[in-house]
């Protein structure tokens, strides 16, 4: 992480970057209820295939207008990370710093949200790029943030079309809507049918992540988890030491309303494990290295007037 | 006779080597080919055994097992009835929770899967019919599956335009997809890949009036026919200024896979295409069937010998065949046919629709905008604070 960065701490007086550089979103602005019937035909748009994505309009500084990645064969030159449901974007953006050499994609499919989410990555872009020192700038690599990015989109219907098999290396579930009636069970975000799916999507040795506050629905994810065949329970050793995890808990602001709440966070993390029967497995992949620490990942410029005064919440801004 | 005027359509045609299964409405019937008689009904037909413990209320999907000793059939109440073939008795019977949109077997006689409206597949065995084992889910109703590979892989087809391939018995390895529908995907056909090396060919249609080739072991396109362009161009030049997009109901391929039917809800002709797998393009246009304006397909079927079956509501016929005359399609008047229009089926006071694809229809995302500015920005149409999907909106953007 550079020393320049412009990290302005909640309560702060001024950005120290240019003026000129955008003010982060007002939440309160892009409010929205928390469900959205994940079944209803919403007017959703989603390539054919993965195939005929194009990923410009989402990371313009990796992916030329043709669609064709400006670095190929490189870990860049597809999106890597997932975050499914992604609210207001905590994980999305903090996973995009804590992994410069990875694309994290937030997909979330109410609308309010996945706009504010667009306006806070597009304003973080602008001050990662006035923070970058000259260094970086001449070696021409894409400054902070240019790495993260948010769709939205219905993940339960399409997300097969968005992503090729073994894509993905890391997706994340962050305190998803638990639907308590038994005959909405079907519109959770992990099911079996699912299941099949994000090992698709997953290449071997991938990791799903997920996190709840709301006991019996970690008990759902973490029991049809274990009952797939093609999902293994990461060791806690090997949890404790992911870098990801600490963002998990507390990059999101459902793990901030969690916290303010008093209530417990329960992970179930599994691991996509080749099946012998599988064709053509793909082999194992070299995971991300952290380029920072998680609390540094955290720490994102805030043109801190702007937010305090745009928060309807207790709690500034501070995802 | 009674003094309705019309007959019942027969909804499925099932071919049985030496018989042929009618169904219709709530009923069916066997109609052996060499005597060109009804010999098995569960309406009484005069000189024909009666079938008891038939369903009362319409036959929605049915299944012959690969040694044809066992036939399933559900009906509209969830009902599953399995059949002795020997003797045409109840062997058992079950309900199940959701309505069944298609049986089928796989190699094994004793075995059979169904798909539901709630998008589960689920197999069931006919010695222990108490136990239905999930294999895989959709998320919306699954409207037709097939098995690939030597029955290694299975293939299901859904309303979100979706065909998923999948190993089988191990439903939860996904070997690909096959996307390029428009709308829900309505029948699949599978045609052996040429040569052994060679990919099996999936045949696919669509509420979208399009019939595509796959490439099974990529998910690939390898042809896309649209009959809906098909028809506006063959038969109704400048006729009709709205195009509008047919729903392909039913895909068949003789034996030899050298010829494949299709028939269109509501369009009153079969196409037929001429099939060679080893072709850039296998499907081939060769000829339309057709008896005339009034004669609208229900069902299609063909047998061993490569006599394909033609179902028909409205008309004056309920049933024609064609045989394979120098590789093209002839109306026979063979005595099964006159058999089956003189004595089957039961008439009723109004023919009901055979439309089964209206409730796809309905809501179905019949929209794909690849050009995002024209949603974008556009936050009224993409409120999904409505938690119910809403036909009439989807509609405006058609």
């Amino acid at each position: 992480m550079s020393a320049s960065e412009a990290i302005v701490p909640a309560g702060g007086a001024e950005a120290t970057a240019s003026g000129t550089l955008a003010a982060l979103p007002q939440k309160k602005n892009f409010r929205q209820r928390a469900h959205s019937n994940p079944y209803a035909d919403h007017l959703l748009e989603y390539p054919t295939s993965h195939t005929e994505m194009n990923w410009n309009e989402f990371f313009p500084a990796y992916f030329k207008e043709d669609g064709t990645p400006v670095y190929p064969d490189s870990d860049v030159s597809s999106v890597r990370f997932l975050d499914v449901g992604c609210g207001y974007g905590g994980l999305t953006v903090s996973m995009s710093k804590l992994y410069p050499d990875r694309l994290t994609l937030g997909m979330e499919i109410r609308v309010k949200v996945s706009s504010y989410v667009h306006e806070k990555i597009q304003a973080l872009r602008q001050h990662g790029a006035a923070a970058a020192t000259p260094e970086q700038l001449a070696a021409g690599k894409p400054t902070l943030y240019q790495n993260a990015s948010v769709m939205r989109a219905n993940t339960m219907k399409h997300l097969t079309r968005f992503f090729g098999r073994g894509q993905l290396e890391k997706i994340f579930f962050l305190f998803p809507d638990p639907h308590f009636k038994r005959a909405k069970h079907k519109w959770r975000i992990i099911s079996p049918a699912l299941l099949d799916e994000y090992a698709y999507v997953l290449r071997p040795g991938g990791i799903v992540y997920t996190i709840s506050d709301v006991l019996v629905l970690h008990r759902w994810m973490d029991s049809h988890l274990e009952a797939h065949p093609m999902f293994e329970r990461v060791s806690e050793e090997e949890i404790e030491n992911d870098p990801a995890i600490y963002l998990v808990k507390n990059s999101s602001e459902e793990a901030q309303r969690v916290d303010r709440n008093g209530g417990r966070k329960f992970l179930a993390i599994f691991r996509r494990i080749v099946d012998p029967d599988e064709r053509n497995p793909l082999p194992p992949f070299t995971p991300a290295v952290a380029a920072c620490t998680p609390v540094e990942a955290l720490q994102i410029p805030v043109t801190a007037v702007e937010a305090i005064e745009a928060d309807d919440e207790p709690e500034p801004e501070q995802e | 006779m009674s003094d309705s005027a019309f007959r019942q359509p027969f909804s499925f045609i099932l071919d049985a080597r030496d018989n042929i299964v009618l169904i219709f409405g709530n009923d069916f019937q066997i109609v052996n080919k060499a005597s060109a008689t009804i010999t098995h009904s569960t309406r009484a037909v005069e000189g024909a055994h009666h079938i008891e413990g038939g369903h009362t209320t319409p036959i929605v999907a049915a299944a012959l097992s690969p040694g044809q000793g066992h036939f399933v059939t559900s009906s509209n109440d969830r009902i599953v009835t399995i059949w002795d073939t020997a003797t045409w008795t109840v062997k058992s019977s079950r309900p199940v929770n959701k309505r069944i949109t298609s049986i089928k077997f796989n190699k094994d006689e004793d075995t059979f899967i169904v798909a539901d409206k709630f998008g589960d597949l689920l197999s069931i065995n006919i010695n222990n019919t108490e136990t239905l084992t999930p294999l895989l889910s959709h998320l919306t109703i699954v409207t037709d599956f097939a098995f690939a590979r030597d029955g290694s892989e299975i293939v299901s087809a859904d309303r979100d335009e979706k065909i998923r391939i999948s190993r089988f018995p191990k439903c939860h390895l996904i070997d690909g997809f096959c996307f390029g529908h428009d709308s829900y995907v309505t029948r699949l056909q599978m045609m052996a890949g040429a040569g052994p090396d060679a990919s099996d060919i999936l045949l696919s249609g669509g509420g979208d009036g399009l019939l595509i080739a796959w490439n099974l072991l990529t998910g690939s396109l390898v042809q896309r026919v649209s009959i809906t362009d098909m028809i506006e161009q063959r038969f109704a030049a400048g006729q009709d200024a709205e195009k509008q997009d047919v729903d392909i109901m039913a895909i068949v391929a003789t034996s030899d896979q050298k010829h494949v039917a299709v028939a269109v809800e509501d369009y009153p002709g079969i196409f037929v295409f001429n099939f060679d797998a080893s072709a850039a393009e296998p499907l081939s246009f060769s000829q339309t069937l057709r008896v005339s304006a009034d004669h609208r397909p229900t069902a299609l079927a063909i047998d061993a010998e490569g006599r394909l079956f033609v179902g028909w509501s409205n008309g004056t016929q309920l049933l024609s065949a064609f045989d394979l005359v120098n590789g093209k399609f002839e109306q026979s008047s063979a005595d099964i046919v006159t058999t089956i229009n003189n004595s089957s089926s039961v008439r009723v006071v109004t023919v009901p629709s055979m439309l089964q694809y209206l409730q796809l229809r309905s809501g179905a995302q019949k929209t794909r905008v690849l050009g995002r500015e024209a949603v974008r920005g556009d936050t009224d149409l993409m409120d999904e604070d409505a938690e119910q999907p809403d036909a009439k909106r989807v509609k405006t953007d058609e």
